[in-house]
C-alpha cells in the first residue's frame, strides 16, 4: 500500500510535469483536482492514461465512480488495489 | 506597399536582447549552440508545465509592453509548427500507444495562438499561416492586408524550430527562431522600422532549385534589422527592404 502510494505520487509529478512539487506536498486525503493540488480536466485524462499503463487497470470514462476514485491519493490507492 | 514596425521582440537560438542580436548581425559573434528556454512572465505558473519549447518561445516573444492587454488581432505563422510534438504523437500512434491527451490537445497549428488568447483574455480573431518556405513573408503579407483593411495595429508572430532528425533529409540544421512584431499600416511616432514590400514585376516561372542550405527569410530579415541594412532581402516573388526611423 505504501509502495503504491509512493509510485502514484511520483507518477503524478512525472506525468504532469509538476516541477515545483515534491511527493510530500501531495496530501493523501486532500482533493487532487480543483482546490487541493489544483489539477484540471486535461490532467485527469493524462493521469488516467498513465495509471492505466502503469497499474494495468481499466478506468471507465463517464462514470460517477471514476470521479470518486480520482478524488484523492487514498481513493486512488483503494481503487488500484481493488482492481 | 508599406508596413510599419512599432514594436519588435526577437528570440534567435537563445539570443534575446538587442545588444547580442546587433553583435550577431554584424558578424561579431556566432549564435549559441545551446539555449535555456524562456519563461513567458505573464503566463500562469501552473500552466507553464504544459508548454512545449516551441510554444514557450513564441509566447515569450509576444510579451511586449502594452501588447498583452491590448486585445489585438494576431497573425501566427510557422512553416512546420510544433513539429517535435507532432513527430512524438505520430510515433506513439504508429506503435499502438495511447496518445497523450495534453499533447494531442495542443498539437494543432493554431494551438500556440490559442494559448496566447487564453492567457491574455484576448477574444479577437487570430489567423494562422503555413506557406512552405515563404511562410515568414506570406504571414507578413497577411498582416499587411489586415492592417490596411481595419486601420489598426496587428500582432505578427513567426516561429520555427530546427526540424527533428526524422526530417533532416529535407532541411539542413537551422537555428530556432521567433520574431514578434507590432505592425501598423500608418507611420507614427512609435515607428521603429518601415518595411517596403513589393511584388516582383516578373514572376519567375523557373522552378526554383530545391536547396537545403538556403537561409530562412526570417533569419535574413532579423539580420538586416539588427545591422540596419537597407539592402533588398531576397525572397521569392517579393522584394523587401527596411527603412530605419
Amino acid at each position: 500500500m505504501a509502495d503504491i502510494k509512493a509510485t502514484l505520487k511520483a507518477l503524478i509529478i512525472d506525468t504532469l510535469d509538476l516541477e515545483d512539487i515534491s511527493p510530500e506536498d501531495i496530501i493523501d486525503n486532500e482533493p487532487l483536482f480543483g482546490d487541493g493540488l489544483g489539477l484540471d480536466s486535461i490532467d485527469a485524462l493524462e493521469l488516467g492514461l498513465a495509471i492505466k499503463k502503469t497499474f494495468d487497470v481499466k478506468i471507465e470514462a463517464n462514470s460517477e465512480k471514476t470521479k470518486e476514485h480520482f478524488y484523492s491519493i487514498d481513493n486512488l490507492v483503494k481503487f488500484i488495489e481493488q482492481n | 506597399m508599406k508596413l510599419y514596425i512599432n514594436k519588435i521582440h526577437v528570440w534567435l537560438n537563445g539570443l534575446n536582447d538587442s545588444t547580442s542580436l546587433n553583435s550577431w548581425a554584424n558578424g561579431d559573434i556566432e549564435l549559441p549552440n545551446t539555449y535555456a528556454l524562456p519563461k513567458p512572465a505573464y503566463y500562469p505558473k501552473t500552466q507553464l508545465r504544459r508548454l512545449s519549447p516551441f510554444s514557450r518561445v513564441a509566447l515569450h516573444c509576444l510579451d511586449m509592453p502594452q501588447v498583452l492587454t491590448a486585445s489585438l488581432p494576431l497573425i501566427f505563422a510557422s512553416r512546420h509548427g510544433d513539429l517535435a510534438k507532432t513527430v512524438k504523437l505520430i510515433k506513439d500512434s504508429a506503435s499502438g500507444e495511447d496518445l497523450s491527451p495534453t499533447q494531442f490537445a495542443l498539437s494543432v497549428h493554431n494551438a500556440t495562438s490559442g494559448l496566447f488568447g487564453i492567457a491574455t483574455k484576448n477574444t479577437t480573431a487570430t489567423t494562422t499561416i503555413s506557406a512552405s518556405k515563404n511562410t515568414f513573408i506570406e504571414g507578413l503579407i497577411e498582416a499587411l492586408m489586415q492592417c490596411q483593411k481595419n486601420h489598426e495595429e496587428v500582432l505578427y508572430c513567426y516561429c520555427d524550430f530546427d526540424v527533428p532528425d526524422e526530417y533532416r533529409q529535407y532541411e539542413e540544421k537551422q537555428p530556432a527562431r521567433c520574431i514578434a512584431l507590432l505592425l501598423s499600416a500608418v507611420k507614427s511616432k512609435e515607428t521603429l522600422v518601415s518595411i517596403d514590400l513589393s511584388p516582383n514585376s516578373t514572376l519567375s516561372n523557373k522552378k526554383s532549385v530545391q536547396s537545403k542550405q538556403e537561409t530562412p527569410p526570417c533569419i535574413d530579415f532579423i539580420r538586416h534589422m539588427y545591422c540596419q541594412s537597407q539592402e533588398n532581402i531576397a525572397c521569392k516573388n517579393y522584394t523587401l527592404s527596411l527603412g530605419f526611423h
